[in-house]
């Protein structure tokens, strides 16, 4: 529907797109007016309008529309942009070279952690995870710690939703199994995952506080996990002054982080 | 009819923006916005709050200008998945996985990344499981090696350049030989070969699908345990090579009978 304070045509632009993103199929025009609630010509306009300038394309086969690659492409540099806003790539420097393991910055991408930055340790023995790794909020450190921030009802919902899309794979992630991790990682105020994704790996993680866009971030070290586990309170305290110093943090206090939630 | 004109109007401006966007990569302000793309200042202003108001872009205060948020980028992901059952492609990694055993995957040129677009894990018992939406740098991946074969010079270099912008301390160390030493093989071979960088048991072959030019490129690629694909390497990438062909036959059929359907 048409919100106050937005321009007509520019909000259904979008919504249009966002509509194939939900429905993940081809759409006619009249299941797009009849969707959106928009009249028919208007709707037709604007499919007409986005075909021209090559964001949806005419399927004759289907006698349907579906976006382009163009469209796919639109917002595909943004992601690398998040670790560049606020002096986050340079809190991960900081945190690798106190800690010399590696330093990891990770987004929340649907039921997924994205690692979006990475800086490398210092020791021979280094965790060596290449930016645009993918991990499951539900089976990961940094998922732990995104997911610690969130209310019991909503980390529910991530599991049911992870379960259906890995079906037989979906082994160890249930609800209870995740619970007992994230309690913990309430408590400690940081999460700690052992040998959980790769053998011998492990990452302490603590969420930041909710961008003003709305992206859940994380922070995490990651390393071998016996040298984790020795160096766990020096980690532990250069994680917590990282954040205490960013900006990112300073912006918004530390009340809404998931310490003590 | 008047009425649908300035609808067509802003939207397309709205998608011009983001274009912009794209190209320089950087907070941009409505001033900076309404000069390059030669929009009125004012209704420059009012989008950009609309933008705002639907969560696409922020408003950074202390650079006093926008950046679009990480909702941009969600719009398009699951259109490559869309692409490929269209092209018939998630058929042929079925059948590739069922041939050889292994893990077949496609990805998509993605910016600096090569990003998994759909995977058939394979039925051995040890066996590679990467979620679709995972990217690899192509610059260091056997996949991205794959892609950069069809890549110009020119391209690989702002390539490499823009890689170790992006990565900071870790890229320090990549290289424009070091990355065409592995494209070279490749090229020399027919396809690309290695050992995974980032899971070391495992092997991955790997074929760059020719697209269109203006088009992402494609790749399809076979994985698993390095000690099976060493051996297997050369029978795997017959089969990539077959079934690549096919699919490039049958696209071009398509496209000659729609064109003969034009007149």
């Amino acid at each position: 529907m048409d919100r106050p304070g937005v321009v007509k045509s520019a909000g259904r632009v979008l919504e249009i797109l966002e509509l194939f993103a939900r429905m993940k199929s081809p759409l006619s025009v009249r299941q797009m007016a009849e969707h959106l609630d928009y009249p028919l010509s208007s709707a037709a306009a604007l499919v007409k309008s986005l075909e021209s300038k090559g964001y949806l394309t005419y399927e004759q086969g289907l006698r349907a529309y579906l976006p382009t690659v163009r469209t796919a492409r639109l917002g595909e540099w943004v992601y690398d942009s998040l670790a560049h806003k606020q002096g986050l790539i340079h809190l991960l420097m900081e945190l690798a070279d106190r800690t010399g393991h590696t330093a990891v910055l990770a987004a929340r991408n649907d039921v997924f952690a994205d690692y979006i930055h990475v800086v490398p340790g210092q020791y021979e023995l280094q965790l060596n995870v290449p930016q645009g790794t993918r991990r499951l909020l539900c089976k990961s450190g940094l998922g732990w710690a995104i997911l610690a921030g969130h209310p019991d009802p909503a980390i529910r919902d991530v599991v049911i939703r992870t379960r259906s899309m890995l079906g037989r794979a979906a082994q160890p992630i249930t609800y209870d199994w995740l619970m007992v991790n994230i309690r913990e990682a309430r408590i400690r105020g940081y999460a700690l995952s052992r040998s959980l994704v790769l053998k011998d790996v492990g990452m302490a993680a603590m969420a930041l506080p909710p961008m003003p866009d709305g992206s859940h971030l994380a922070i995490g070290v990651g390393g071998y996990v016996r040298q984790i586990e020795k160096d766990l309170d020096d980690i532990v305290g250069a994680m917590n002054d990282c954040l205490r110093n960013s900006k990112a943090a300073r912006k918004h206090p530390v009340g809404a982080s998931t310490k003590g939630v | 009819m008047a009425e649908n004109a300035a609808v067509i109007k802003s939207a397309g401006r709205v998608l011009e923006i983001f274009e912009y966007f794209g190209e320089k990569r950087a907070p941009l302000s409505v001033r900076e916005i309404a000069e390059h793309l030669e929009y009125p200042l004012s209704s420059t202003a009012a989008l950009m709050k609309s933008l705002d108001v639907l969560g696409y872009v922020s408003y950074e205060r202390h650079l006093r200008a926008y950046l679009p948020t990480v909702r941009l980028s969600r719009l398009g992901e699951w259109v490559y998945e869309a692409i490929a059952h269209k092209q018939g492609l998630v058929e042929l990694l079925a059948r590739l996985a069922e041939k050889t055993g292994e893990t077949a995957i496609l990805s998509a040129e993605n910016d600096i990344y090569a990003q998994i677009v759909h995977m058939v894990p394979g039925d051995y018992h040890i066996q590679l499981q990467v979620p679709p939406g995972t990217r690899r740098l192509l610059c260091q991946s056997v996949i991205g090696w794959a892609m950069i074969t069809g890549f110009n010079d020119a391209k690989v270099a702002g390539l490499v350049a823009r890689t170790r912008d992006l990565l900071g301390r870790a890229g320090a160390s990549l290289s424009m030989q070091q990355v065409m030493a592995h494209v070279e093989v490749a090229r020399a071979r027919g396809f690309a070969f290695g050992r995974s960088l980032t899971t070391k048991e495992t092997g991955t072959v790997a074929l760059a699908i020719p697209q269109p030019e203006g088009q992402a490129g494609l790749a399809v690629s076979v994985s698993g345990l390095w000690k099976r694909m060493e051996k297997s390497r050369e029978a795997i990438a017959q089969e990539l090579r077959h079934e690549v062909d096919g699919f490039l036959r049958m696209a071009n059929e398509e496209k000659s009978a729609r064109a003969r359907a034009r007149g």
